[in-house]
């Protein structure tokens, strides 16, 4: 093997009056000497003696507290604490120039403990432990020391004596090696204290204290049972001269079980005097925590315990023992090494051992062997706090003439390892792994499930808001450019079909997108059918209806039929509103509730079109103000209603039931009338010429009736039975309507003198007659509103030329004025509060309407 | 030469006589000075023995001689004393001329006492007489003292009564004092100390018999003797044991009471008394009095070092009576705490308890004590049993995240010791726990580990389903049940099971149905109620005695909408008593309503109540 090169670094000397009792300690800068008789400061800074402390006795032992007071064992005398001679001391310039060392005698008052049995003792923490020899006892003794400020309130209290029956030991090699070494070490029991790792009473710096030592928590309980581990009591290790390794609990009281009164007890026997007791990392992890404890024998016998797997017996502490060259003068450990002195020569032994379990037939892993460090006759060392993981090691020592020394060895490179985790605890370890992943997934799980929801529900938000601000800015635009196509939009068309033997009206809405964006689910159309002048038939409900369809998807470019009815035979009642719109329900966006969107479009309900909290409607064709969506379908409705019969005759019993029925179930309708109700209305020919094309154009032979086949036919284009409308000859359309009654419906071209201011106007009367009120008021109704929508449409770009001649307005005017008065006279009764269904109030209300729709104003 | 000699081993003897007592007077007496005196004194003995003997010389070498008894006694180095003593008589017998050929040292006390009878040096005899008396008193030799007493009154043998005490109170010693002659301890001050410590002993020894009256009857008789207080408390408590024992409770109370009010530092009695109480299940009195023995314990060991005032020959040297050591002794602070909990915790005290397990588990990481040496059956358990019982305590006190940190640290600690297998042969066991030593105990330790590792999963699953984890109550419950399922029993039959073996047996045969009703329980909060099923039923083969898991199993059937079985099970439970049987297990593996289950037993009656209401009016 490459010897190793290290580099020795000569301090000074010193001479030695006794060799067998020297000691070597180091507490930071300063380095405590304890050569035989005396004790020596010496400060590693400025290199050289800062103090003498000279003791009765030859000193044998020596202890430095965390206070820095310096402990002494005097032989045959007991123990002394002086504080550390430098503190009083100020560091002034005086001092410095200063060069002799202090002397100080200590005296006899300073003694701590008298006891001239003590051979050894330990100081770890506030705890002070000694080790007597009596006849044919060693005696353990446990002392608390509380320090004072100074050296002389320091007093002890004795907290426990423990015995172990001493074996005289005769082994024939001690005089020899005593001989040799020519002292009487031999006889000195090794003290060292033993901490758990991880442990809360631990001290946190342990490098201050020689012989205290941490050992990882799985060895500890299998050394030292599972009570010491458990209240992480410090185990004081007592190597006795004979071999024996004695180890007392600190903290844990008397093992339960009688008999087993002595807490003493023995771990291993060496066999021969111990020389060193410590711990070890000693394994291929790279860890921190010493994980073996090591006792190496004076004659060279090493002790190493590690825990070990003992395959299906759960850990079992492995005793591996090997021999070196003896004799071991002294030792220390860094790491995972350990250097030690035979007097001739420092070596260095790396414990390494395997972490494998140690079957039975398997041969023992080979002892490591010791490499020379070449530096010869050191009788103590201390390792120097240095960073025990990176850096070069450098030990203190203390040659045999008195030199002393700073070691300095290069530190080889560890190759990381990563910490394996022994197999019993494998098991357990994957299974909680598993476990914890199990949780995490569950967890986990769960939580992406709401995520998603959250995030669907918002791709959904985002495209309804999409949707509504393409349709809200398409209202704006709509709002200037009329003929503007809708993105979404909804066109109704009705038909008549039978349902059960009686004639319904359906209503077919086709909701067309061409928008850009899919309506998806959460999407619902919604019909709300209303009828438009309920009230006149007082006997009917007023009743509205609200259809919604909810679909599950609509692309764009594709449509969507609803079919809906409106109405059977005489419970319907026209004419009727129909209100399309869109409705996006937030409920749908998820199970969970969302008080705070519900929230915030209720307040904005001015801006976003809402109905309910919890939804956001779009109306597709709207609103009173601007009827030019809805008005084909009320006209048509109507009409078709009415021109629909002569295509299909009905059913004569049916008819006739119906007709029987409607009698009985139209009290107010004043049933046997022998004219029939009619109502008018006047157009000019001009206005409508945009529309029915230049006479005889659209009617081909349509002789004298031209204009007014036309107009009727255009009155009635667009319903059910438009088809048809080509076959009108004659100016004049009876239809059957669906409660039973016939309408008539006749243009009449006529000419008004007295109107214009230029002379004859020419104009279109519709007359329509029938025996219902109903059926007068609502084809009336449908009439007035298909010629709005064309004076609507119309009247921007041509202005009516017509001058109007004063008195027809002002004749206009006072028929108007005096209806209004009529009118007024007769809702005095019902303002009064007196019933309006009463005959008379109707009759007067029936005769003021007839006579504003038998006279008429003529709409240019 | 004679007189110049005289003068200066006066001299000496008198300078060693003081160096003592002022060594003795000052606080924690250094024991080398003693030692030193001791060895000067023996010296200077050996001196005066060297020369031949004189009768002028006598006085002084009697005097030194009783200095060097008394300061070995002190010592307690007995070893040489009654040779010493012998040969001292026998230089006496010399000094006079009088020959006797036995060494017996009655026959020569005998011969000594007669000789000197009329004699100035008679006083100096009898404190060497007091130091022999002592000496047997140490070593118990009741009848050598009879006999030497019944010499030195000279009653005629035909006299003899083995009543002692009758000797005692004829006895007169003469007190003559030489003021130039320091002696150690006046004679009179030993002779107050020896007749009350012989009695004592007598009692004593009659308790070692057994028979409590006749000590009671010697303790009584004490008690009237002067004596210093310590040894006046230790009388009085030694009556109070003998009426104790004598089953008069009332009357021992008194007498620990009176040994309190001469010496509060008797600890004894406070201690005793509390047994009492405990006899008495006058438990607030119990714990009281634990409660006042405890903080005087702190604050003694506290004080221990300040005042402690030894008397020369102390009582304690010449009453080395085992019987007296273990009626005396108190056992240790934590000791002392560990039964307070107990008893706390089985009255329902939880918070105290809490409070009591928290400074034990603190005091056993903290404090350093020295094993007292008790009556076998009062130690503390194990520190994993300690521990295991601060979260039962805890569990109970509904602290759930401190029992499963408590729980944890034992699990850590003993999960690594735990054997794949562990196969526990009942015929070979009956061995094992009879023997004694390492072989027993290896196994019976790996045994106890795997019952702590499960007992403290136990503890854990019930904490976590009290929080209603119940996952992690049925992975602890499980955890718990895998120990356990690591020992395999052999059981070869023919075994008679009445025997402590089998305790542990047993233990770990109940901690299995527990964990397995308690994951029961947990699968039934689950809805897993299959599994709940089947762990309740195996449950109830483990332990048949237990209401709660019936009440359990009810609960499942009930929920399995098999509304027959649960009422089969509910009147089961109903009728069968709660057997009482957990008197042997441990503390941590009782049940107590709150601990066992986890849903609501009331709500459970009363759904009972009202199915049976309805099937009454079905039916």
């Amino acid at each position: 093997m490459e010897p190793i090169r290290c580099s020795v670094e000569s301090w000074a000397q010193f001479g030695l009056s006794n060799r067998a009792n020297v000691k070597l300690l180091l507490a930071g800068t300063e380095v405590l000497l304890c050569t035989g008789g005396d004790v020596l400061v010496f400060s590693s800074k400025n290199k050289r003696l800062s103090a003498v402390l000279q003791f009765d006795t030859p000193v044998t032992h020596l202890a430095l507290s965390e206070r820095r007071h310096i402990y002494a064992a005097c032989e045959k005398d007991g123990i002394y604490c002086v504080s550390s001679p430098h503190q009083p001391r100020l560091p002034s310039p005086l001092a410095v120039e200063d060069q002799n060392p202090i002397i100080q005698r200590v005296a006899g008052e300073s003694i701590l403990l008298k006891d001239e049995t003590i051979v050894s003792f330990l100081l770890a923490g506030d705890l002070i432990i000694t080790v007597s020899q009596g006849e044919a006892m060693w005696t353990l003794s446990l002392y608390k020391v509380s320090e004072g400020s100074s050296s002389k309130a320091s007093n002890l209290r004795k907290l426990a004596e423990h015995r172990v029956p001493a074996i005289k030991a005769a082994q024939p090699h001690h005089k020899s090696v005593e001989d040799e070494d020519g002292g009487a070490t031999i006889g000195r029991p090794v003290l060292s204290c033993i901490y758990p790792s991880g442990g809360s009473s631990s001290p946190s710096e342990l490098s201050g204290s020689p012989g205290c030592f941490l050992l990882e928590p799985a060895l500890f309980t299998l050394l030292f049972g599972v009570d010491a581990a458990l209240v992480g009591s410090p185990v004081v290790l007592c190597g006795l001269p004979d071999g024996r390794l004695c180890y007392l609990p600190l903290l844990v009281p008397g093992v339960s079980s009688s008999g087993q009164r002595t807490a003493l007890r023995v771990l291993h026997s060496l066999e021969q005097p111990v020389a060193f007791i410590g711990t070890s990392v000693a394994m291929e992890t790279g860890g921190r925590v010493p994980r073996s404890l090591v006792a190496i024998g004076r004659l060279g016998r090493v002790l190493l315990l590690t825990a070990n797997d003992g395959g299906g017996e759960g850990k079992v502490a492995r005793f591996s023992e090997f021999s070196i060259r003896g004799p071991v003068v002294c030792a220390c450990v860094n790491g995972s090494h350990v250097y030690y002195s035979t007097a001739t020569d420092l070596l260095s032994l790396k414990l390494n051992v395997t972490s494998s379990s140690d079957q039975p037939g398997q041969p023992e892993s080979p002892s490591p062997t010791p490499v020379s460090l070449n530096v010869c006759r050191v009788i103590a060392m201390t390792t120097t706090s240095s960073d025990p993981t990176g850096g070069a090691v450098e030990l203190l020592a203390l040659s045999l003439q008195g030199r002393l020394q700073k070691i300095r060895l290069p530190q080889e490179v560890d190759v990381g390892s990563v910490p394996r985790l022994p197999a019993s605890l494998a098991g357990q370890r994957v299974k909680d792994l598993l476990a914890g992943i199990g949780n995490v997934w569950e967890r986990a799980s769960a939580l992406k499930s709401i995520v998603q929801n959250k995030n669907d529900s918002l791709r959904r938000l985002n495209q309804a808001l999409n949707i509504c601000s393409m349709m809200l800015s398409n209202q704006k635009v709509e709002d200037q450019a009329r003929d503007h196509q809708q993105p979404i939009s909804c066109r109704g068309v009705t038909s008549w079909s039978c349902v059960l033997q009686e004639d319904s009206l359906m209503l077919t809405c086709t909701l067309e997108n061409s928008g850009a964006f899919a309506l998806e689910h959460g999407w619902s159309l919604c019909v709300h059918v209303y009828p438009v002048s309920g009230s006149l038939t007082t006997g009917r409900a007023n009743h509205s209806r609200t259809y919604t369809f909810p679909f599950q998807k609509l692309d764009s470019g594709h449509k969507l039929n609803v079919t809906l009815p409106l109405g059977t035979g005489h419970s319907l009642s026209l004419p009727l509103t129909v209100d399309c719109s869109l409705i996006f329900s937030l409920r749908s966006l998820g199970s969970l509730e969302e008080p705070k969107l519900s929230e915030n479009t209720g307040s904005q309900s001015s801006s976003v079109p809402t109905q309910h909290s919890n939804c956001i409607c779009l109306p597709l064709n709207h609103t009173s103000c601007r009827p030019a969506g809805r008005c084909p379908l009320d006209a048509t409705t109507s009409l078709s209603s009415v021109s629909k019969q002569p295509s299909s005759p009905p059913d004569p019993v049916h008819a006739f039931l119906s007709s029987r029925r409607a009698e009985r179930g139209d009290p107010a309708d004043p049933g046997q009338r022998s004219t029939p109700y009619s109502a008018t209305v006047k157009v000019s020919a001009e206005l409508l010429r945009g529309v029915i094309g230049a006479p005889g154009a659209g009617g081909g032979g349509a002789g004298v009736h031209g204009v007014s086949v036309s107009a009727l036919r255009w009155l009635l284009s667009g319903s059910a039975g438009s088809d048809r409308l080509e076959a009108l000859q004659t100016p004049t359309v009876t239809g059957l309507c669906p409660t039973g009654y016939t309408a008539r419906m006749t243009v009449k071209e006529v000419t008004l003198s007295d109107a214009s201011v230029d002379g004859a106007l020419s104009a279109l009367e519709v007359q329509i007659d029938s025996f219902s009120v109903a059926t007068v008021c609502g084809l009336h109704y449908a009439v007035i509103r298909r010629i709005q929508h064309l004076l609507t449409s119309s009247t921007r770009g041509q202005e009516s030329r017509v001058q109007l001649r004063e008195e027809s307005l002002r004749q206009a005017m006072q028929r108007a004025e005096t209806l209004h008065k009529a009118l007024q006279a007769a809702l005095v009764p019902t303002a009064l509060g007196v019933s309006p269904n009463s005959s008379r109030t109707s009759h007067r209300l029936l005769s003021i309407y007839q006579q504003l729709r038998e006279n008429p104003l003529l709409i240019l | 030469m004679d007189a110049y000699l005289l003068e200066k081993w006066t001299q000496a003897n008198n300078s060693f006589v003081k160096e003592w007592k002022v060594t003795d007077g000052r606080i924690g007496g250094n024991h080398g000075v003693k030692e030193k005196c001791h060895k000067g004194t023996l010296k200077l003995l050996q001196k005066i023995q060297g020369v031949p003997a004189v009768i002028e010389l006598i006085q002084l070498e009697l005097a030194v001689a009783y200095n060097t008894l008394v300061f070995s006694l002190n010592l307690s180095s007995l070893s040489d004393v009654q040779q010493s003593l012998t040969y001292t008589l026998l230089r006496a017998l010399e000094a006079v001329d009088c020959q006797t050929s036995s060494m017996d040292p009655i026959v020569l006390w005998c011969v000594t006492l007669k000789s000197f009878s009329n004699t100035s040096h008679l006083s100096c005899l009898h404190s060497l007489l007091c130091v022999q008396w002592a000496l047997w008193l140490a070593s118990c030799q009741m009848q050598s003292i009879r006999h030497l007493l019944r010499d030195v009154t000279q009653e005629e043998v035909t006299a003899s009564s083995q009543d002692l005490r009758t000797v005692i109170q004829k006895l007169s010693l003469s007190e003559k004092e030489n003021s130039n002659l320091l002696v150690a301890v006046t004679a009179r001050e030993f002779k107050d100390l020896l007749p009350i410590c012989t009695i004592l002993l007598e009692g004593l020894e009659n308790i070692t018999q057994e028979n409590y009256s006749a000590a009671l009857v010697a303790f009584l008789q004490a008690a009237s003797l002067p004596a210093p207080r310590t040894l006046l408390a230790q009388v009085h408590t030694l009556t109070g044991f003998a009426f104790a024992k004598l089953d008069q409770p009332q009357s021992a109370l008194q007498s620990y009471r009176k040994a309190m009010e001469v010496d509060f530092g008797c600890h004894s009695a406070l201690y005793q008394s509390a047994l009492v109480y405990r006899q008495l299940k006058n438990t607030q009195a119990e714990i009281e009095a634990l409660r006042l023995l405890h903080s005087a314990l702190v604050q003694h060991t506290e004080e221990q070092t300040v005042n402690t005032r030894v008397m020369i020959i102390s009582p304690d040297v010449l009453l080395s009576s085992k019987c007296k050591d273990s009626i005396m002794a108190v056992p240790s602070p934590q000791l002392i705490l560990h039964s307070l909990a107990c008893t706390c915790v089985l009255e329902d005290r939880i918070l105290e308890a809490v409070e009591l397990y928290l400074d034990l588990m603190s005091s056993l990481q903290s404090d350093i004590t020295q094993p007292v040496c008790t009556e076998a059956d009062v130690s503390l358990p194990r520190v994993p049993v300690v521990y295991l019982e601060a979260a039962f305590t805890l569990l109970r006190a509904k602290r759930m995240w401190d029992v499963i940190t408590v729980c944890e640290e034992v699990i850590t600690k003993t999960m690594n010791l735990i054997p794949e297998r562990l196969v526990l042969d009942l015929s070979e066991e009956h061995l094992l726990f009879s023997m004694e030593g390492p072989s027993k105990s290896l196994k019976h330790e790996r045994l106890e580990y795997v019952l702590w590792a499960a007992a403290a999963h136990y503890l854990q699953g019930l904490a976590y389903c009290k929080m209603k984890d119940t996952k992690e109550s049925v992975a602890n419950f499980t955890r718990s049940l895998n120990w356990l399922a690591k020992v395999s029993i052999k059981s070869t039959g023919t075994l008679v099971g009445d025997q402590g073996d089998c305790e542990v047996v047993k233990t770990l045969q109940r901690l299995r149905g527990l964990a397995l009703a308690g994951r029961g329980v947990s699968f039934m909060e689950r809805g897993q109620l299959k599994e709940a099923l089947r762990d309740l039923k195996l449950s109830l083969q483990s332990i048949t005695e237990l209401q709660m898991i019936k009440f359990g199993l009810v609960e499942v059937y009930r929920r399995l909408g098999r509304q027959e079985e649960a009422i089969v099970c509910w009147r089961e439970s109903q009728s069968s008593s709660e057997a009482v049987s957990s008197g042997n297990l441990p503390l941590y593996l009782q049940t107590f309503p709150e601990v066992s289950l986890c849903f609501d037993i009331n709500y459970l009656k009363k759904a009972m109540e009202d199915t049976f209401q309805r099937r009454g009016v079905f039916t």
